[in-house]
């Protein structure tokens, strides 16, 4: 454990002297969005495990598409424009999910 | 009066007493109450995957504080890379000097703690001029919760996510 402590920012140094601040703002975003998704299923289903992959994976997109989105220097409207989105793109999910359209009614 | 014979009360008997007749009579114990444990149902242990954590992390970027921590989320990052080689700088003076005295005769749980906690301060004196006031606070927070909360993997995950994407 002290060794992974001690590896941490290291790590983080050489995320960053790789990637620059693409890499620092992905990493701060991620791990921001996924602590507060982990409290947020934490406080709706306090017994439920999740899936971390899923969790990983979902947590990525949308810090990638804020940074992308974001540019110099992230705004609310930037962050409503996300969420605006990635609502669209769950609806979508959805709707695709349940059979699209049926066209032989 | 008790002597020999043993008779039923239909409740325990704590002891005797005499009433002002003279009779001996019982001390029972007052109704007994079977303890009955309430279990609640065995509440079954949901795996949350995709589309619920979608779901869950539209409502988490709904919320109104989160604007807040996205931003100062950046900030942070931002000031990071800007100051990069003055953390290397205060890091490795600190892994020269203190570091190897700090770890004898300290457990593990106390060193991990102490660690993570000195590698929040050391970034956080490197780019604390760089944050606007009004960020401070919040930015302090975000950093100290993702230096401490943030793991080795979850950093290779971000390093292999954007080698993939180049």
């Amino acid at each position: 454990m002290s060794e992974d402590s001690l590896n941490k920012l290291n790590e983080l140094i050489d995320l960053i002297q790789k990637h620059g601040k693409t890499g620092a703002r992905l990493l701060f975003l991620f791990k921001l969005l996924k602590i507060r998704v982990e409290g947020e299923v934490k406080r709706r289903h306090p017994n439920a495990i999740i899936d971390e992959e899923s969790l990983n994976k979902l947590c990525i997109q949308i810090a990638q598409e804020l940074v992308n989105i974001g540019k110099d220097k992230l705004t609310e409207e930037d962050i409503k424009k996300l969420l605006s989105k990635q609502m669209y793109k769950n609806e979508f999910k959805e709707f695709i999910d349940k059979g699209g359209y049926n066209f032989h009614e | 009066m008790h002597k020999g014979r043993r008779r039923n009360y239909g409740r325990g008997v704590k002891g005797f007493y005499t009433d002002e007749r003279g009779r001996v009579r019982p001390i029972t114990s007052s109704r007994s109450f079977k303890v009955r444990i309430n279990c609640s149902p065995r509440i079954p242990r949901i795996r949350i995957e995709e589309p619920m954590l979608g779901t869950i992390i539209n409502s988490v970027l709904q919320q109104v504080p989160i604007f807040r921590e996205l931003q100062s989320a950046y900030l942070v990052a931002d000031a990071v890379c800007v100051n990069l080689d003055l953390i290397k700088k205060i890091y490795s003076s600190y892994q020269e000097g203190n570091l190897k005295r700090t770890m004898e005769g300290v457990g593990d749980y106390v060193l991990h703690n102490v660690l993570s906690s000195t590698q929040t301060n050391i970034v956080w004196l490197a780019i604390k001029d760089y944050i606007p006031r009004r960020y401070q606070n919040k930015s302090f927070s975000i950093l100290s919760r993702v230096m401490e909360q943030v793991t080795d993997e979850e950093i290779k995950y971000v390093r292999r996510f954007l080698e993939q994407a180049k």
